[in-house]
């Protein structure tokens, strides 16, 4: 599987996503790479529900997620458009030896966390682990940018850690 | 009667309230719920859940949303697994005019929004006099 596009949001598949960033990565599947996701039966129906229906969707653990994008390809026109809810699961892809150097962020609202988080753009908050954590994926060469859309100027993460 | 709940993108939940009222006045049971800049889904689900309860007298309630999809398609979506709630997408002034007309006429959410679903593309026409 060829990986088309990585993106963190917690959102998950939600208007912007389909209508732009799809056709934008030229992605024929998704995969929502999440173990937080695979464990809350109710945000797993709703990316069930909601994914295009002309596209095939998958939500699977990071696990799961490291194996099936470092195994042997799975059909050569397979270009798949990744969804993380946050930096430390795109960590876990990349320590896991998937192959990619860079990662698009979306929403980050701090969903579900204890820790203080301070907002750093319209559409991103951040915990301290956060920051942590984008701070070892900078450190493995991934370029790390905030975009909501596609057509919006890409702002770097490392000026705002 | 069911309770209808509209939940939408910025301003255009309120869109409808004002359409509504200028075709069939003030209706009873029924709330509109506008998702506004910097709202977070979390926001969203307690102003949404709170609606819905208000609505909802005991045959369930119809939460009908803009965009499939969207931010308030899916806190919807996160309502009806808690409570006795179906969720229309895409809906239109059409499909609300007749969710009012035939919500007590006894059927389960979704029966009446089957009908909705119908209702609603009928209304989806292209016309020109020429």
């Amino acid at each position: 599987m060829a990986i088309a596009l990585i993106r963190i949001d917690d959102r998950l598949i939600h208007g912007q996503i389909t209508t732009k960033w799809i056709a934008h990565a030229n992605a024929n599947r998704i995969m929502i790479a999440s173990d937080r996701i695979v464990q809350d039966k109710i945000r797993k129906s709703v990316v069930e529900l909601t994914a295009p229906k002309s596209i095939k969707t998958e939500v699977v653990t990071l696990a799961e997620a490291i194996e099936k994008l470092t195994g042997p390809l799975a059909g050569e026109n397979c270009k798949v458009f990744v969804i993380c809810v946050s930096p430390d699961e795109v960590l876990a892809l990349k320590q896991g030896g998937v192959a990619f150097n860079q990662v698009v962020i979306g929403n980050m609202g701090a969903m579900g966390s204890i820790e203080p988080a301070t907002r750093v753009t319209k559409s991103v908050l951040l915990t301290g682990k956060d920051r942590k954590d984008f701070n070892e994926l900078l450190e493995l060469g991934v370029k790390c940018e905030i975009r909501v859309i596609p057509s919006d100027r890409p702002v770097d993460i490392v000026r705002l850690l | 009667m069911l309770g209808i709940v509209v939940a939408a993108h910025g301003g255009l939940a309120q869109g409808f309230a004002e359409a509504i009222e200028l075709i069939i006045g003030v209706q009873e049971q029924m709330e509109f719920v506008n998702l506004q800049p910097g709202m977070s889904p979390e926001d969203l689900k307690n102003i949404l859940m709170t609606a819905v309860k208000a609505v909802d007298t005991g045959d369930g309630s119809l939460i009908a949303v803009d965009l499939f999809g969207g931010t308030p398609c899916n806190v919807a979506l996160t309502i009806t697994a808690e409570v006795e709630a179906v969720c229309l997408t895409g809906v239109n002034l059409g499909i609300l005019l007749e969710a009012i007309g035939i919500r007590d006429n006894g059927a389960d959410p979704q029966e009446i929004a089957e009908k909705l679903v119908e209702v609603g593309k009928e209304g989806i026409q292209q016309l020109k006099i020429s």
